[in-house]
């Protein structure tokens, strides 16, 4: 039976976090330079004021300040818009209708129809060409009222 | 033979080998705490369990309560009593067959896993740079492929030292201090006066109850706590593993609530479900969060720190599975003598390669195949009802360990160990029948088609290799014999 003898750490590879720490540091520094979010115009404004009526009048929740949606969706709807037909976002797309596991036990389950009708009204507002790409797709997802009213 | 084969003071069936020492690094159990919620929780799910609102609560502490305290404590004290990891326990406690067919099945369900973790840390990353790179397969591959290859780069250099500084820190930088973010930015929403967008009365803690759905909803948040047990293949690495694996399992359990449930229910106050659009992904539902406060500058920020968080969870996958299949290859020789090789930090550098190429021509096939993206999901679902298995006999194996040593000594022994075991094999049975029942991504299909795909893959990927090891092997295979001869 040996004992492990205790050694100091390899010191071989702090030269690892300082790269991965650089890179972090690189990436951060790309991202407040080129994100700035979605501009805040009248078209972003009307958008977003049109998307919130269409949520009351499906009697959705709606967001307490217009600013969520206008700087999140813009005048274009954003990455909600940017080939919502793609195979990569569908499997985005698929990936959100999942558990509440963010490692190895993710697994798909069986979602509330108003998330659903929710991204129709997103697309049918900001990009209705891109909707009837992918209408059929959603109407045909199996669901079931998963959330309280 | 690494110095971790044969613990000091431990009760062992193992031969003792040779003493080579080679270069052993302790982990603090704070670390191994650390490593273990980085292994099962970050910030990826919150938005699509803030959609449940006030329910999220009810569908982490139930499966807690059925799942994970008795995953934990059953595995806090296996690991106190013996090292290696899974496939020790159900090697001891059942046979080292059934040990090699929990261990197989707890890595080679990551090979299949790696691919969507690596597409979302793409997805995620390309906020950083402009987020319409996320549907784009040739950004998507080159990604997955350089950051799943650092990866391995990364966990055959580090060793578990290494490994654990950065999963412990990837998990405070990509999952503590965001999540701290969003919740103190949440409370300030609603100290400021603001409704909650999601009701947030009693009513409202139960989810909706409609049948089958409910329950595939419930049953399948059990899964959100696979891996606590994972990280008890570096048990040897603590100083004292008796008393500090189950305070590190005590202690990340605590964490892994917190980081599940605080983050969900602050998104939820914040963001309605219904805006919370899915094509975009996670970073919509975050950038939507900021948008509120006016600094949707940091979205890029909590990109970055999503992708930390699943490196660091990434990288304790890479070093578990694979150093228990190592382990028991080494000791019963279920693997030829080229899978046995471990390089200087006791990484088996030689399953990490293979393994990698395996993973990244399945990875391509994710980023560039269109039919192969969007179907992906079922793998998802093969490799959960395969993961299941490894829970079923670690269970079995707790319970014959308690009746047939007992006499082993155990830094710590879980109370009511027959209950819990039951209860945990009866949750991990029952999440492998709902593994059964159709998701919302099977739109128009048989069942009966489903039923029979998720069972032959969950054969092909989890049953069949270990017995085509076991009809295969040959006797010059076991290293770990001809080590202690010589």
């Amino acid at each position: 039976m040996s004992e492990p003898i205790p050694m100091p750490e390899p010191r071989d590879h702090r030269w690892i976090y300082w790269v991965l720490g650089t890179i972090l540091i690189v990436l951060a520094i790309i991202g407040l330079i080129t994100y700035s979010g979605e501009k805040k115009d009248q078209e972003s404004q009307q958008k977003a004021a049109e998307l919130i009526e269409k949520f009351r009048a499906a009697g959705f929740p709606v967001p307490h300040d217009d600013d969520i949606i206008i700087r999140t969706l813009g005048d274009d709807g954003g990455p909600v818009c940017d080939d919502p037909a793609g195979a990569l976002r569908r499997a985005l797309f698929n990936d959100q209708l999942y558990n509440g596991a963010d490692f190895v036990g993710r697994r798909p389950v069986i979602v509330d129809p108003r998330i659903v009708q929710g991204e129709i009204l997103i697309l049918e507002t900001y990009c209705p060409d891109e909707l009837e790409k992918v209408r059929d797709d959603l109407e045909d997802l199996k669901t079931d009222d998963t959330i309280k009213d | 033979m690494a110095s971790m084969d044969v613990p000091a003071d431990r009760h062992t069936a193992v031969p003792a080998a040779a003493p080579t020492i080679v270069r052993p690094t302790y982990i603090t159990w704070v670390t191994l705490a650390f490593m273990t919620t980085a292994s099962v929780a970050s910030l990826r799910s919150a938005p699509t369990m803030a959609v449940y609102g006030l329910a999220c609560v009810f569908l982490y502490i139930v499966p807690a309560i059925v799942f994970l305290v008795p995953q934990a404590l059953v595995a806090a004290e296996l690991a106190s009593g013996w090292d290696g990891g899974v496939f020790r326990w159900v090697s001891e406690g059942i046979s080292s067959k059934w040990g090699l067919l929990a261990v197989w099945c707890q890595f080679a369900m990551t090979i299949f896993y790696y691919p969507t973790l690596l597409g979302f840390v793409a997805s995620t990353l390309a906020y950083v740079f402009n987020p319409d790179l996320a549907s784009n397969g040739v950004y998507t591959g080159i990604v997955i492929v350089v950051v799943f290859w650092a990866g391995v780069f990364i966990s055959a250099r580090g060793g578990t030292g290494g490994i654990a500084k950065l999963a412990s820190s990837g998990l405070l930088i990509g999952t503590l201090i965001p999540g701290a973010l969003l919740v103190i930015l949440g409370v300030i929403y609603l100290l400021q006066g603001n409704p909650s967008a999601a009701p947030m009365d009693a009513d409202n803690l139960i989810p909706q109850w409609t049948g089958i759905a409910s329950l595939v909803l419930i049953v399948n948040n059990f899964l959100s706590y696979s891996g606590m047990e994972m990280n008890a293949v570096h048990v040897s690495s603590l100083r004292n593993p008796r008393s500090e694996f189950p305070r590190a399992m005590f202690f990340a359990m605590g964490l892994v609530l917190l980081i599940f449930i605080l983050p969900a229910l602050a998104i939820s106050w914040v963001v309605p479900a219904q805006a919370l659009s899915l094509t975009a992904g996670v970073m919509q539902a975050f950038s939507e969060f900021f948008s509120y406060f006016g600094i949707e500058r940091l979205v890029p920020i909590v990109a970055i720190a999503l992708v930390c968080a699943s490196l660091g969870g990434m990288l304790t996958w890479l070093a578990g599975p694979s150093k228990g299949l190592l382990l028991i290859a080494r000791r019963e020789g279920y693997l030829p003598p080229f899978f046995q090789a471990q390089n200087e930090h006791e990484i088996p550098v030689h399953i990490l390669v293979v393994q990698g190429a395996i993973t990244t021509f399945i990875a391509l096939l994710y980023a560039l195949i269109p039919s192969v993206s969007s179907a992906y999901w079922i793998l998802s679902v093969m490799t959960t009802q395969v993961y299941l298995i490894v829970y079923l006999l670690m269970f079995v194996a707790a319970v014959k360990l308690r009746r047939e040593q007992p006499d082993v000594e155990r830094g710590y022994r879980a109370p009511v160990l027959g209950l819990l075991c039951v209860v945990g094999f009866l949750a991990s049975l029952a999440a492998i029948f709902i593994g059964f029942v159709p998701p919302s991504q099977f739109e128009n299909g048989s069942t009966a088609t489903y039923v029979a795909v998720i069972l032959g893959g969950t054969v092909l990927i989890g049953l069949l290799p270990p017995a085509l090891f076991l009809w295969l092997r040959k006797p010059t295979w076991k290293v770990a014999d001809a080590e202690a001869a010589s």
